[in-house]
C-alpha cells in the first residue's frame, strides 16, 4: 500500500515537472506587478474596482485621458481640449487621424456612441451608466424608456412560459406605454366576456389581468416587434451625433466643466463593431426575450473565436494576450498604436496574489515590481518605513478618498423606533466628540489625515473643503443638553454598523469610547458580514454605519452629489432643499470661481451644520515600487497608466 | 457486489438532489444581494436588469433553470467574475486543487503510515515520541501559521522556492507539504492506534508462539487490520483535500478550489456556490465508494457479506 502510493507520487510529480516545463513558454514579462484579487471583469463599461480600472485604462482609450500624476484629463484618443460651445453645452470632440484598434481598424467616432449606449443600456447594468444619462441630453430619457420595455418584456416572456406575474409587473403591463397591446387584448377579452353575458373579468382588478387567458406569448412578439422597431428612432433623440467618422459631438442637459475628465473613464471606452457579432439574439429580435442587449460573456477573452468574432479587440497602448483566472494577466504592446515603438515596456504581467503578505514576500524576493497598494495587517510599520525613509521602495500616497460614519436622517429607524439622530443637534453634537486626530494616529498608525469635511483636501483642483466640526467636547455636550439628551439622559443605546474584517472593528470602538466617555451615551457595536453589512446599510436598517467613498472624476461633486436627496449612495437619507438647491445652482454656474464656492457653501452646509456624516480621515495609502522602475507616479487614485513605465534590470 | 455499487449510486444522485435543494434554499435566503458586485449600492433598474437577465426574477423558476442547467454539466454564469462562467472557474481550478490534494493526501500515505506504525511496534522509543510529536503538532498548528513559516524559510530566506503561484514543480512542494501536514498527523494517529490494537490480539500472538518472524507478524498479519481504520479515513479525506484549502490556497495564491468554496458564499455567488458544494459532495460521495469498494477486497469478512 505505502509502496503503491509512493510511485504514484513519483508519478505525478514527475507529470507535473513535464507539463510545468511545457506551459512556460511565454517570455518573461518586461515588468510584472501584484494584483490584489483577479479582474472582477474587463468589460469597461461594468467595471467598479479600482484594479480592473487600472487595467483598462491601459486597454483602452478614451476621447480624453489621464495625465500620470495628477489624473487631469489629457489628449486621448481624441485631441485636448474639445471645442466647447459658449454656453457649455455643446461638446465636439475630434478624433486623432493614427488612431487605431489593436487589429489595425481605425477608431471611428460611430465606436464611441457604441461604447456610450452601451454604458447606458439597463442589459449591461453598469455602475457608471450615470455618466451618460446624467449628462448627455435624451440620455436618461432613452434608458427609461428601455427599462421599462425591458420590465414589460420580462412580465410578458415569463408569463407566456406559464410563470404567475407579480402585482410589480401587472402594474406595468398596465400602466406602461409599451405594453399597449397587452391592455388591448385585455379590454377585448373583457369586452367579449361581457357580450356574452358572463360576469367579465372584474374591471381595473389587477390581479386578474395576470390570471386572464391571453395569448401571452404571441403579445410577447408583438410588444417585442414594436419596441424593437423603436429602438433606433429612440436612441437619435440621444445627443450624441457623428457629423463623420472622426468627430463625435455631444450635447449636454446642463453645462459639465468637468466633461472631459469623464470622457477619460474607462466605462466610457469605444467598443469595437466585431462585439455586434456575438450580441445575444431572441428569435430575429437583437434583444433577449427579456428585451435586454446583452453579448456572449465570453467577448473579453483575447482567444474567444465565435460566428466570426476575432477576439478582444482594444484601442489602447496595451492590448491583451493572454488572461488566466486567478493566476495571470498579460498585456503586450498594441502593435498599431500611434505610440507602440515609443513605449519602452513591451509586456506586462498582473500576478494575482489573494493575500497581501504573500504579495509582499514576492516583493521582497523581487518577484514583482510592484505593488499599487499594500494592505498588509501591519501596515502602520510599513508606512513608518516609507515616512521616516528607511525604505525608499515604499511612498505614501493621499488617497482621494474619505472614511466617514452616516448617521441615520430619516424620521424613525427601520423597525420603527424613534431615531435621535433626525435632529441635526444630536448629529452635530456625535461629530464634536469624536477626536479625529487620535483615530488616525492612534489606532490607524499609516498617516491617514483627519478630516473634518467630505471632499478630501489638495485632490480637487481650484477647490478648497470648508473646515468642518473640530474636537470639541462641551460644546458637544450643550449641543446634546439643547437637544433635550443632557449627558445623554433619555438616548436609546446607540447601534454603530460596521462590516467585520480590517480596521473597521477598531476605528468603531475607538469612536464609541469618545461617544461614551464625552456625550454619557450607551453604544453597542454590531459588526456583520460584508453582504449582510451592505444590505442593512442600503435599507437604512442602522442609527449610525461606517461608509467611504472614493472619488471618480476631478471635481468636488463626485463626493458632493452623493448626499444629495435621492442620490442611490446616500444611505443618510440625508434631504435638504438648501443643499440641492446649492448643487442645482453650481451645475449651471458658468465661472469657475463661483461655481467652486457654491460647492463650497454646499460642503460647509453639511460639515458644520447639518452633519448628515461624521468624515473621519482621508486614506493615505502605500505603493511599493522597486528601485529601477520609473515612470510610475503615485496618484490620489491608484490609477497607473504604464505606458511610460520603465524598468532597468 | 455490482448490486452494492448501483444501489450506491442511486442513493448517492439521491443525495446529490438533496445537497442541491438545500444548497439553493440556504442561497435564496441567506441576506445580502448576491448582485451587488461593487461597493456602490445596486440602482433598483440595474437590480431589476440582472434579474432578469439571470432569471433571478422568480424563485421557482430560478429553482428549475439552474436545475436545467446541472443536468446538462452546465453551472451558469457567476455574478462576481461575469467574464467567466462556473465551467470554466471549475475547469481552471479543480485540476489544480486535485493535483495539489492528491499529492498532499499521497505524502500522507508514504509518511503517516510507517511512522504511526513504527512508534506503534517499538513502543516507548524515539520513533514513537517523534510520531506522536509530529501528529500532535499537525493538528495543533494551524495551515497558516505553517504556510506562512515555510514560505518565510524556503522562499525568503533560502530562496529555494518561489513565493506563491502555480505552473511549475517549483511551486508544488511547498504547498503541498502544508496541506499535507495535518493529514500526515492524522493518518499516523490511526494508524498508530489500529497497530497497537492489533498487536494486542490473541491471533498475534499465537502467530509469535508459533514462532513467526516478527517482522512478518507485524507486517503481513497485524498491518493489513491496522490500516482498515486508514482506509475510511482516506475516502473523505481525499475528497477534501481534492476539492482545495482556502488557508493553503490564499497562503501560496494557489488557483484551486478552496478560495471559491469560501468565496462564493461569502459573496452569495448561486451559480458559483452550488458548483463547488455539488462537486465536493460528488467527490465525496464516489471516494466514499471507491473506499468502501477496496474494503470488501481486503476484508475477507465483507467479501462474503457482499457476495
Amino acid at each position: 500500500m505505502v509502496r503503491g502510493a509512493l510511485i504514484l507520487l513519483l508519478v505525478l510529480l514527475g507529470g507535473a515537472w513535464l507539463s510545468g516545463r511545457r506551459s512556460d513558454v511565454r517570455p518573461a514579462p518586461d515588468f510584472r506587478y501584484v494584483h490584489s484579487s483577479d479582474v472582477h471583469t474587463l468589460d469597461p463599461a461594468r467595471m467598479s474596482w479600482t484594479q480592473d480600472l487600472r487595467i483598462a485604462l491601459n486597454l483602452w482609450e478614451g476621447l480624453c485621458a489621464y495625465d500620470p500624476s495628477t489624473l487631469s484629463p489629457v489628449a486621448g484618443a481624441a485631441g485636448y481640449p474639445p471645442e466647447v460651445s459658449p454656453d457649455g453645452l455643446t461638446w465636439t470632440f475630434h478624433l486623432r487621424e493614427d488612431g487605431r484598434w489593436s487589429n489595425g481598424d481605425a477608431v471611428r467616432s460611430s465606436d464611441f456612441v457604441r461604447g456610450w449606449r452601451r454604458a447606458m443600456e439597463p442589459g449591461t447594468a453598469a455602475d457608471y451608466a450615470f455618466f451618460v444619462t446624467n449628462h448627455v441630453a435624451g440620455a436618461r430619457a432613452y434608458a427609461e424608456w428601455r427599462t421599462e420595455a425591458m420590465q414589460v418584456l420580462t412580465a410578458l416572456s415569463r408569463r407566456a412560459e406559464g410563470w404567475p406575474l407579480d402585482a410589480r409587473q401587472v402594474e406595468a403591463l398596465l400602466t406602461l406605454e409599451c405594453a399597449r397591446p397587452v391592455r388591448e387584448a385585455w379590454e377585448a377579452l373583457k369586452r367579449a366576456s361581457a357580450n356574452a353575458g358572463g360576469e367579465g373579468a372584474t374591471p381595473g382588478h389587477a390581479a386578474a389581468l395576470g390570471d386572464a387567458a391571453l395569448p401571452w406569448r404571441e403579445l410577447h412578439a408583438e410588444v417585442m416587434r414594436r419596441h424593437v422597431a423603436r429602438m433606433d428612432e429612440q436612441f437619435a433623440e440621444v445627443g450624441l451625433e457623428t457629423p463623420d467618422e472622426r468627430t463625435l459631438v455631444g450635447r449636454l442637459v446642463k453645462p459639465c466643466p468637468f466633461f472631459s475628465d469623464l470622457v477619460a473613464f474607462p466605462a466610457l471606452s469605444p467598443i469595437h463593431e466585431s462585439l455586434e457579432l456575438l450580441r445575444e439574439r431572441w428569435g430575429d429580435a437583437p434583444l433577449t426575450r427579456e428585451g435586454l442587449v446583452t453579448y456572449d460573456a465570453q467577448w473579453t477573452k483575447p482567444d474567444y473565436r465565435k460566428s466570426g468574432y476575432p477576439g478582444l479587440v482594444t484601442n489602447g497602448p496595451y492590448r491583451l494576450a493572454d488572461w488566466t483566472f486567478k493566476r495571470s494577466l498579460r498585456l503586450e504592446v498594441n502593435p498599431f498604436h500611434r505610440e507602440a515603438a515609443r513605449i519602452p515596456c513591451r509586456s506586462i504581467e498582473a500576478v494575482v496574489y489573494d493575500d497581501p503578505n504573500t504579495a509582499l514576500l514576492a516583493f521582497e524576493s523581487g518577484d514583482v515590481d510592484f505593488i499599487p497598494t499594500v494592505e498588509v495587517s501591519y501596515d502602520h510599520e510599513i508606512a513608518r518605513l516609507a515616512r521616516s525613509g528607511e525604505r525608499a521602495d515604499f511612498h505614501l500616497c493621499s488617497l482621494a478618498g474619505t472614511y466617514f460614519f452616516n448617521f441615520n436622517c430619516c424620521d424613525a429607524v427601520v423597525d420603527g423606533r424613534p431615531n435621535p439622530f433626525v435632529d441635526a443637534r444630536v448629529r452635530r453634537a456625535f461629530c464634536l466628540a469624536v477626536d479625529r486626530r487620535a483615530i488616525a494616529e492612534q489606532v490607524l498608525q499609516r498617516g491617514d489625515r483627519p478630516a473634518e469635511a467630505f471632499v478630501p483636501p489638495g485632490t480637487m483642483p481650484g477647490y478648497e473643503p470648508p473646515a468642518g466640526l473640530g474636537f470639541d467636547p462641551a460644546s458637544a455636550q450643550s449641543l446634546l443638553a439643547e437637544a433635550g439628551f443632557p449627558h445623554g439622559e433619555g438616548l436609546p443605546v446607540i447601534e454603530l454598523l460596521f462590516n467585520t474584517g480590517g480596521p473597521h472593528g477598531s476605528i468603531c470602538q475607538a469612536a464609541a469610547r469618545m461617544w461614551e466617555t464625552h456625550l454619557g451615551v450607551r453604544i453597542e457595536l454590531r459588526g456583520k458580514e460584508s453582504k449582510t453589512f451592505a444590505e442593512d446599510k442600503a435599507s437604512r436598517r442602522f442609527m449610525i454605519a461606517r461608509a467611504n467613498w472614493y472619488a471618480d472624476y476631478n471635481d468636488p461633486t463626485t463626493f458632493l452629489d452623493v448626499l444629495s436627496c435621492g442620490n442611490g449612495n446616500n444611505d443618510s437619507g440625508y434631504c435638504r432643499e438648501e443643499y440641492d438647491a446649492l448643487l442645482a445652482a453650481a451645475s449651471v454656474e458658468r465661472d469657475a470661481t463661483r461655481r467652486m464656492s457654491l460647492l463650497r457653501e454646499a460642503e460647509s452646509l453639511i460639515a458644520s451644520h447639518d452633519c448628515p456624516i461624521l468624515p473621519l480621515f482621508h486614506y493615505t495609502s502605500v505603493t511599493a515600487i522597486r528601485p529601477g522602475v520609473t515612470g510610475l507616479t503615485p496618484n490620489a487614485r491608484l490609477l497607473f497608466p504604464f505606458r511610460a513605465v520603465s524598468v532597468a534590470r | 457486489m455490482m448490486r452494492m455499487i448501483a444501489r450506491r449510486l442511486v442513493l448517492g444522485a439521491a443525495t446529490l438532489a438533496c445537497v442541491y435543494a438545500l444548497t439553493f434554499l440556504m442561497v435564496v435566503s441567506a441576506p445580502g444581494n448576491p448582485l451587488q458586485t461593487s461597493e456602490r449600492n445596486l440602482a433598483p433598474e440595474v437590480a431589476a436588469a440582472l434579474r432578469a437577465r439571470y432569471d433571478m426574477d422568480h424563485n421557482g423558476r430560478y429553482f428549475v433553470q439552474l436545475l436545467l442547467g446541472i443536468l446538462r454539466l452546465d453551472f451558469g454564469p457567476t455574478f462576481q467574475y461575469p467574464d467567466w462562467t462556473c465551467n470554466q472557474i471549475l475547469a481552471q481550478s479543480l485540476p489544480v486543487s486535485a493535483m495539489l490534494g492528491l499529492v498532499a493526501i499521497l505524502l500522507a500515505v508514504v509518511v503517516g503510515v510507517p511512522l504511526g506504525a513504527m512508534s506503534a511496534v517499538r513502543g516507548r522509543g524515539w520513533a514513537s515520541g517523534l510520531g506522536l510529536s509530529l501528529a500532535l503538532a499537525g493538528v495543533c498548528v494551524p495551515t497558516f501559521v505553517t504556510g506562512s513559516c515555510l514560505l518565510l524559510v524556503f522562499a525568503v530566506f533560502l530562496r529555494v522556492a518561489p513565493v506563491g503561484g502555480w505552473g511549475t514543480l517549483a511551486h508544488l512542494p511547498l504547498p503541498a507539504v502544508t496541506l499535507a501536514l495535518p493529514f500526515v498527523a492524522y493518518v499516523t494517529r490511526l494508524t498508530r492506534a489500529g497497530m497497537t490494537e492489533a498487536l494486542s490480539q490473541d491471533y498475534i500472538r499465537t502467530a509469535l508462539a508459533k514462532g513467526l518472524p516478527r517482522r512478518q507478524v507485524v507486517w503481513k498479519h497485524a498491518f493489513p487490520v491496522a490500516f482498515l481504520p486508514v482506509l475510511t479515513y482516506l475516502g473523505p479525506a481525499t475528497a477534501q483535500a481534492m476539492t482545495g484549502s482556502f488557508v493553503v490556497e490564499k497562503v501560496f495564491s494557489v488557483p484551486g478550489m478552496g478560495q471559491h468554496f469560501v468565496n462564493a458564499a461569502l459573496n452569495r455567488d448561486p451559480g458559483l456556490l452550488i458548483a463547488t458544494v455539488l462537486v465536493f459532495s460528488a467527490m465525496v460521495i464516489a471516494f466514499n465508494l471507491i473506499v468502501d469498494g477496496v474494503h470488501v477486497c481486503v476484508d475477507p469478512r465483507l467479501r462474503s457479506r457482499a457476495a
